[in-house]
């Protein structure tokens, strides 16, 4: 299991004898390489990721964040200055 | 230029970035200069606004997912006009122990876009030309921005976990928005579903074989899924 987060407050207690006995792996990840970034966005094109997206202006840059906090758009936040 | 500004201390409790006038980055020799297309809101920009993560540069221009068109600083790879993005990895020193070996993300010296440097909210952006990755036009520049850190952090994560074509993957994706489609980024017949919180339980599945998965998955893992706070992708 690969946990992506830059941020955590804390990982919860895990039960040992039911979640990690039995060489269970959990591991971080940590940014990214521009290997991933190349392979990603071939990988992108091929398939036509089309990610559903809101769309703000600069002046609404406030607005975007407070949209991500509160999850009010059904899609990903974009800047268009 | 105009630019979304982030000074500690001086933000209020409702809004974080103030839009103002500042002067243009300046190229410099292996930087490219961006007009700036589109950029998309991550969660780790929250994260740098509200003091989760140390303030390393101020004031800052955040963003990390930058679509731009270069406009100065071109070369040969990049000729004038290329569309770029720029993500979070915004440069390495390439000699350190973790570059050398393959690792350049955990670099001794790196530089994070619109956090130790200046980002993309803003008209215009300064890019290492090295980490400005050239853009197929077949993505439109607000479709892919949401694309260079959710979706190239999130394809990591997926081979950071070791997933393979034919593998079962679940994903509990807090931090990501609705529209991000965790089983799109799959190559090969990997079958996939986003879970999301507790409350939702279950994200766009795209057919009845795909919600039967779920049923299958025993059910401590179910539990401890839905139950964690973070963006995972877990096999199984």
């Amino acid at each position: 299991m690969a946990i992506n987060a830059i941020h955590l407050n804390q990982m919860p207690a895990f039960d040992y004898d039911k979640l990690l006995w039995g060489e269970r792996q959990i591991r971080s990840v940590a940014n990214m390489t521009r290997v991933d970034a190349r392979d990603f966005l071939a990988l992108a094109r091929k398939l036509n990721i089309q990610p559903r997206v809101s769309v703000f202006s600069l002046d609404q840059a406030n607005q975007a964040l407070m949209a991500v906090k509160d999850e009010t758009e059904n899609g990903s936040a974009v800047i268009v200055p | 230029m105009k630019a979304a500004i982030f000074e500690p201390g001086k933000r209020s409790a409702a809004f974080h970035l103030r839009i103002e006038d500042v002067p243009r980055p300046q190229v410099a020799p292996g930087y490219v200069l961006l007009r700036v297309l589109a950029c998309g809101v991550c969660r780790t920009d929250l994260h740098i606004l509200e003091g989760d993560l140390p303030v390393l540069h101020q004031p800052l221009i955040p963003g990390h997912q930058i679509v731009g068109e270069v406009i100065e600083g071109a070369s040969a790879s990049l000729p004038l006009g290329t569309r770029v993005g720029v993500s979070w990895m915004g440069g390495t020193d390439g000699d350190c122990f973790f570059c050398q070996h393959g690792m350049e993300n955990l670099c001794d010296h790196p530089t994070f876009t619109g956090y130790s440097v200046d980002g993309g909210y803003a008209e215009y952006a300064l890019a290492r030309e090295d980490f400005a990755y050239p853009l197929p036009q077949e993505l439109d520049a607000t479709h892919v921005a949401p694309l260079l850190c959710a979706g190239i952090i999130g394809f990591r994560s997926l081979r950071v976990a070791g997933v393979k074509p034919g593998d079962r993957v679940g994903s509990s994706a807090s931090a990501v928005p609705r529209s991000y489609r965790f089983q799109c980024s799959i190559p090969g017949d990997a079958r996939c579903m986003s879970l999301r919180g507790a409350k939702r339980t279950v994200l766009r599945l795209s057919d009845s074989a795909r919600l039967g998965l779920v049923t299958k998955m025993p059910d401590r893992q179910w539990r401890w899924t839905v139950q964690s706070p973070s963006h995972q992708a877990a096999r199984w």
